[in-house]
């Protein structure tokens, strides 16, 4: 017989209480009032001279009941030798994930998790079938299932290491979400082809820090599979103490002499035991600057002067070492020039230059100029029917009259285009607009798309079939085209059929002009916009090449742009698993300690379970009943021959 | 009789004392509510007793006649005899006829303890009572004070018409203090009579006794007579507990658990040793000290009194008025 609750049995050492009352004589509760205690002093409680116990019968009835309720609490059961202890039923699917982020650089979290993966791989029996999945920002299989399959079961452990042992963590950032909807994803595919998939039990092992900063989007609302669990192998490391440097984006309204890229944020964990950080360049001989941060806040700071471009930034004073190195591009203002050709003064209302001059506000990043110019202009403007031909660059043509037909003609070298001013209706809406392009992709959110407050008073009706490959990008809503793209060349040239200017539209004083016109200074390709800052695996524009793996400083034709660690990997405090729970991910922890009293929760399950279907406790509760029927009945007679005995017997005097 | 005095006065005998015949039982005694009632039983019985007693004369001042003599005051001339007889004779000690008595009573709780049908406190009344009566019917002055752990009534003694009945009342008056302070009132009598009196203290005693030796001692430097009489009842005399259980004491209600069979021994010793430090005390300043149960008759009480009088007076003789310690 085992128990279950064996500390219950404690309490039949309440046993002793009655026999110890029964020896003292200190009894009774009579109070006997005395006129003065000043010759009295306390007797101790004295055991009975007589040595011999009165009612032995009633004195084991009630140590037994004592000792029937102990051993019932105790819930005590008897545990058959379970016949289900070798593998049985088809193997378990088991997706093994493991994290191979830049935080898992720090101490040796690295060789813990090739042990702790080789643990996992220990205990899957030859029937489980297993695949390997390493993850950070983006999961890689490196062992499928498939592969597991073929090989043979001795050797799967051994391929699976070797496997492993040529990875090693990246200067990615983490996205266990991702990784573990893949998982499930990669675990129902495989299951689905069982006879039974609905009874194959699934589990994903993640072998991870489980950082703070691993981006969990994508399980909230997930609906697990039934059969699912995942088990969070959680490894820590003693050296709690990390602080991470990260440089902060521009914030567009800061004055257009406010200098760029000169605000870093230095992040400490939460679990920190270090607060005092210096931060210097690489290399630079000025002392470097001192700086406090509490556990678990962020500092914002300014960088030290430095006259060089591009320089590495690095912070000492905590423990781990793989992010506190930032690289770093100074930006400069970039001069951008746009030709506007046409004739109508500068201040003149009623045209579209105007309101152009006024649509491009000088900032930090850009400043851009209006003029006639029409060399190294990235874009030009045509208003009216001058001679501009777009060559590289983009051309936007404005169709203040119908005459403009005849100068676009001639430019695409078109025999003829007809072209003539729109009536009829009062106004017109702009409708049918092609977000997927470059130009209207900022509007593509469904909040900005409303482009129905603008009125056009006025356009020219122009059939695009006349110019071949040409593209509408929007049209009017009587269906008449409103903005049509010509490639040119290696240019673009863009006709709007109508204008800004009040005369023609209420464009110009829409919101949605001065994003417009930004739009069209990206999309004709304007390079000093560009952004020179990354993270490692952010996708590059297409001049500077395929994703950077590793920080640094990259040079690509003639810039040179920076790749830093994303700003979540400095966050290693662990994550809470509740979180995970809260999201809906059914998770069981594992660690060291957990693991190995992995057979010892199991045998108190059974235990639990054995005694759940005996239900022994039921039966000494009974017993402790009869018990005190028997103690109650005996207990009354004795009590009833005690009274009998002193009502015959005289009162004495 | 003097046997029958003795044996009655045994403050050691438990129970009822076996009376001898003439004398009240206490029983019968304190059934009476009224304590004047009581107080007149007694004394009518004890002036029945004495007048066949051997002491017979025997009063608290013996006035005594003697033969003028040239030289003696003639203020003192008995006209009176001297018309009845046509001799000269001093009434010597006249003045000490109106004796000036006071009756301190114990009315602390200790004292309404009791394991009879009466408590200490309603003998100690009915002794204090009776001794007035007794007193007032012989024309002398009777003040009373009565305290507890502070004095609680003062009457000054007189012998007026209506002051004894002032007085009675006084005692009927049910104790209700909770310590007891039996310095607090001889120091108030030490203040207030300074004329050379009858002291009477009526008291269980069971109190510390470290300032009692200076107080009576003042009060004896005075002039005053003193008189103890220590009022206990008879299991406090003998301990006659057998069960062990909880002793609660009835003034600070602090409790223990006793058990009489082995505290008994330990209780008597202390319980000697405290009396025998009150009669050393009462023999250092030459008081007499009576202590006796509240089964006694309390005749006899009248008679320890007076018997305490006439050895006051025989060792002040002797000592030629001053109050020796008698060996």
């Amino acid at each position: 017989m085992d128990f279950l609750a064996p500390l219950f049995l404690a309490g039949a050492a309440a046993v002793a209480l009655p026999i110890l009352f029964h020896l003292i004589r200190k009894t009774t509760n009579e109070k006997t009032i005395f006129s003065s205690l000043m010759f009295l002093f306390p007797t101790p409680p004295k055991v009975t001279r007589r040595s011999r116990l009165d009612n032995i019968l009633l004195l084991l009835l009630r140590c037994g009941v004592l000792c029937l309720l102990a051993i019932g609490f105790a819930r005590p059961y008897l545990l058959r030798p379970s016949a289900a202890t070798g593998p049985s039923g088809p193997g378990k699917k088991v997706v093994i994930l493991v994290d191979t982020s830049a935080s898992m650089r720090r101490d040796n979290l690295w060789t813990q998790a090739r042990e702790r993966v080789d643990d996992v791989l220990q205990r899957l029996s030859p029937a489980d079938e297993a695949a390997l999945v390493a993850f950070d920002d983006r999961a890689t299989e490196v062992l499928s299932a498939e592969e597991w399959r073929r090989t043979q079961p001795a050797q799967r452990r051994a391929v699976a290491i070797a496997r492993l042992d040529a990875l090693g963590p990246t200067w990615h950032g983490t996205h266990l979400g991702s990784a573990l909807l893949l998982a499930v994803e990669s675990l129902e595919e495989v299951a689905r082809g069982d006879a039974r998939p609905s009874e194959v039990a699934k589990e994903i092992v993640v072998v991870t820090d489980l950082q703070q900063g691993s981006r969990l989007d994508g399980l909230q609302g997930f609906e697990w599979p039934k059969g699912l669990i995942v088990r969070v192998e959680g490894l820590a490391t003693k050296r709690r103490s990390n602080a991470g440097i990260h440089l902060l984006d521009d914030r567009e309204d800061l004055g257009p002499t406010a200098e760029l890229n000169r605000r870093i944020r230095v992040v400490n964990a939460s679990d920190a035991k270090k607060e005092q950080f210096r931060i210097a360049w690489a290399g630079a001989t000025n002392p470097p600057l001192e700086t406090y941060v509490p556990p678990g806040q962020s500092r914002i700071l300014q960088l030290p002067p430095i006259e060089a471009r591009s320089a590495e930034l690095r912070l000492t004073g905590d423990d781990e070492e793989f992010d506190n190195r930032l690289f770093w591009i100074g930006t400069r203002q970039a001069h951008v020039n746009v030709a506007y050709v046409g004739t109508e003064p500068e201040n003149d209302t009623a045209q579209p230059l105007f309101y152009l001059k006024r649509g491009f506000q000088q900032t930090a990043r850009q400043d851009v100029r209006i003029t006639n110019r029409v060399d190294g202009a990235p874009l030009g403007i045509v208003s009216g029917s001058t001679e501009l031909r777009p060559t590289n660059g983009t051309v936007l043509v404005l169709m203040k009259s119908s005459a403009s037909a005849a100068m676009i003609a001639q430019w695409l070298n078109l025999p003829q285009l007809s072209c003539e001013e729109s009536s009829g209706q009062k106004y017109s809406l702009l409708a049918d607009i092609d977000f997927t392009h470059p130009l209207f992709k900022p509007f593509a959110d469904p909040r900005f798309s409303d482009f129905t407050k603008i009125h056009f008073w006025k356009h020219r009706r122009l059939d695009e079939k006349q110019i071949p490959n040409a593209r509408v990008l929007a049209r009017f809503d009587q269906g008449d085209p409103a903005l049509i793209e010509v490639p040119v060349g290696n240019g673009k040239l863009l006709i709007l059929t109508s204008s800004w200017h009040p005369a023609d539209s209420q464009l110009a004083l829409s919101s949605k002009f001065v994003p417009l016109l930004y739009s069209l200074l990206e999309y004709s390709a304007h390079e000093s916009a560009l952004h020179l800052q990354f993270e490692v695996g952010q996708s590059l524009p297409a001049e500077f090449g395929a994703p950077r793996e590793t920080p640094g400083i990259y040079t690509a034709g003639d810039f040179q742009f920076a790749v830093n660690l994303t700003a979540a990997e400095s966050k290693t405090t662990p994550l809470p698993i509740d979180e995970l729970e809260q999201l809906g991910v059914p998770v069981k922890l594992s660690s060291p300690s957990l693991a190995a009293d992995q057979k010892r929760i199991t045998q108190r399950f059974q235990a639990a379970e054995a005694e759940n279907q005996q239900k022994l406790w039921r039966w000494l509760i009974l017993a402790a009943l009869a018990f005190l029927i028997a103690e109650t009945f005996i207990a009354g007679r004795l009590t009833g021959q005690a009274s009998a005995i002193s009502q015959s017997q005289p009162e004495p005097r | 009789m003097r046997d029958v005095v003795e044996a009655a006065g045994d403050p050691n005998r438990i129970g009822t004392p076996n009376l001898p015949g003439g004398f009240i039982d206490p029983h019968t005694l304190m059934a009476i509510k009224n304590l004047e009632l009581r107080a007149r039983i007694v004394v009518e019985g004890f002036w029945k007793g004495i007048h066949r007693s051997p002491y017979h004369g025997f009063s608290v001042e013996f006035t005594e006649y003697r033969q003028y003599t040239p030289g003696d005051d003639p203020r003192y001339l008995d006209w009176r005899l001297y018309a009845r007889s046509d001799r000269y004779y001093i009434k010597k000690f006249e003045d000490e006829t109106n004796l000036r008595c006071f009756l301190l009573v114990d009315n602390s709780r200790s004292m309404t303890f009791g394991s009879l049908a009466w408590t200490k406190a309603q003998y100690a009344h009915t002794l204090a009572a009776t001794l007035a009566y007794f007193l007032n019917r012989q024309g002398d002055a009777v003040g009373l004070l009565t305290f507890d752990e502070t004095i609680r009534e003062y009457l000054p003694a007189r012998n007026r018409p209506g002051h004894l009945r002032h007085l009675m009342l006084l005692l009927e008056k049910p104790a209700a203090g909770a310590g007891t302070d039996i310095n607090a009132a001889l120091s108030r009598i030490i203040d207030v009579v300074r004329r050379r009196g009858l002291v009477i203290l009526i008291s269980d005693l069971l109190t510390p006794l470290q300032a009692l030796e200076k107080n009576l001692g003042a009060l004896a430097a005075l002039g005053h007579e003193i008189v103890l009489f220590q009022v206990l009842d008879p299991s406090e005399l003998a301990f006659t507990f057998d069960k062990a259980s909880l002793f609660e004491d009835v003034e600070s209600k602090r409790g223990l658990y006793i058990d009489p069979g082995a505290a008994r021994r330990d209780y008597l010793k202390h319980f000697d040793a405290h009396n025998a430090a009150v009669q050393t005390i009462a023999d250092k300043i030459g008081a007499s000290y009576v202590r006796f149960a509240t089964n006694r008759p309390l005749e006899l009480a009248l008679f320890d009194f007076l018997r305490s009088r006439v050895e006051l007076r025989k060792r002040s003789r002797r000592t030629g008025g001053i109050v020796t310690r008698e060996e």
